[in-house]
């Protein structure tokens, strides 16, 4: 719950910089084609990879990405896969991507699991509720991966940052 | 040194966080520069943060997430850093690091769709009442490869932390 600025203690430093964090809840392999492109990452619990935030002022959001995956066996072949971090409404610059993560995989016989991580800044306003989730966001077709929601392993994290001074 | 909320001037914002970022400003792939020479965001604009100060000591989070990808039949490895500027020459931070680097290795794959994600952060911790900024460089260079300049494949990003707090 916010605590006013003036109901703050005057002996202790400012309280600022809130983080968002969602970890996948349980722990599961989820199969993925191009039919699945544009597609949310389940958490594995019923729910998506996503956190939300309502900025009481203007300021930045750093969301940071990390997410697991290997290819299925189905082409013995390097194949591309590309994670998203995204947002909605579009942020204060009218952007939805924040950035768009390739994974290299390779048939899981050869090539075990690999983990990608990424970083998206975006600007926010004030008084608008933001999401920002991770997104299946291209894969070749004719081709398949797996990507792990384990809370070990998959992971969305925001800041906000210079609240009031951007 | 920690700073009492009740101590902060009262004309000045709080220390809540002051940002810096690029996001790539162009679309097309980009020959990966040789060492010590800026990965840039395209549009004119170069490979270096703002100017970061503060009348308290801070930690400086700086980071950057890009694509890259290789044309040889072979594995590549490119390395890139993040490299401190003080007070207008490369320089340390109070804990003796100028930079933070990350190898990065992978495969011109044969599905002709080769981009990989790679991410990299660090923490500088910084004096106050001292100018700084940082560059994202290219460091070892090997083999042919490149990076994509894209608002969805390039951001490079640094903000304080902790102003006041250390």
């Amino acid at each position: 719950m916010p605590t006013n600025l003036g109901l703050l203690p005057s002996d202790k430093p400012a309280p600022i910089q809130r983080v968002q964090i969602k970890r996948a809840v349980g722990d599961a392999g989820y199969d993925v084609t191009s039919a699945n492109n544009g597609q949310w990452l389940n958490d594995a619990g019923g729910g998506w990879m996503g956190i939300a935030v309502t900025p009481r002022y203007p300021c930045y959001w750093l969301v940071r990405s990390n997410v697991m995956a290997h290819g299925l066996n189905s082409g013995n072949n390097w194949r591309r896969w590309d994670h998203a971090i995204m947002i909605t409404p579009a942020d204060a610059d009218g952007r939805q991507y924040g950035f768009v993560c390739p994974h290299q995989l390779f048939d899981l016989s050869l090539v075990e699991w690999r983990t990608q991580s990424g970083a998206a800044m975006f600007r926010l306003n004030a008084g608008t509720t933001y999401t920002a989730y991770l997104q299946c966001q291209y894969l070749n077709p004719n081709y398949g991966i797996t990507y792990y929601a384990g809370k070990q392993f998959t992971r969305i994290v925001g800041v906000l940052l210079g609240e009031g001074v951007v | 040194m920690a700073v009492a909320l009740g101590n902060l001037p009262s004309n000045a914002p709080l220390p809540t966080g002051t940002v810096g970022r690029k996001i790539g400003a162009a679309t097309g792939a980009v020959l990966w520069p040789q060492a010590e020479n800026w990965i840039l965001p395209g549009g004119g604009d170069n490979g270096r943060t703002r100017v970061f100060s503060s009348s308290r000591r801070f930690l400086l989070n700086v980071g950057a997430s890009i694509i890259t990808q290789s044309s040889d039949s072979s594995w590549v490895r490119r390395d890139y850093k993040l490299q401190l500027i003080v007070n207008g020459a490369y320089g340390n931070d109070l804990n003796g690091i100028n930079f933070f680097r990350k190898a990065n290795t992978w495969l011109n794959t044969s599905s002709g769709d080769p981009w990989m994600g790679c991410s990299l952060e660090g923490l500088f911790y910084c004096e106050a009442n001292t100018n700084y900024e940082v560059d994202f460089l290219s460091a070892y260079y090997g083999g042919t490869a490149s990076y994509f300049q894209d608002p969805t494949t390039y951001t490079f990003w640094a903000h304080t932390l902790g102003e006041g707090a250390y």
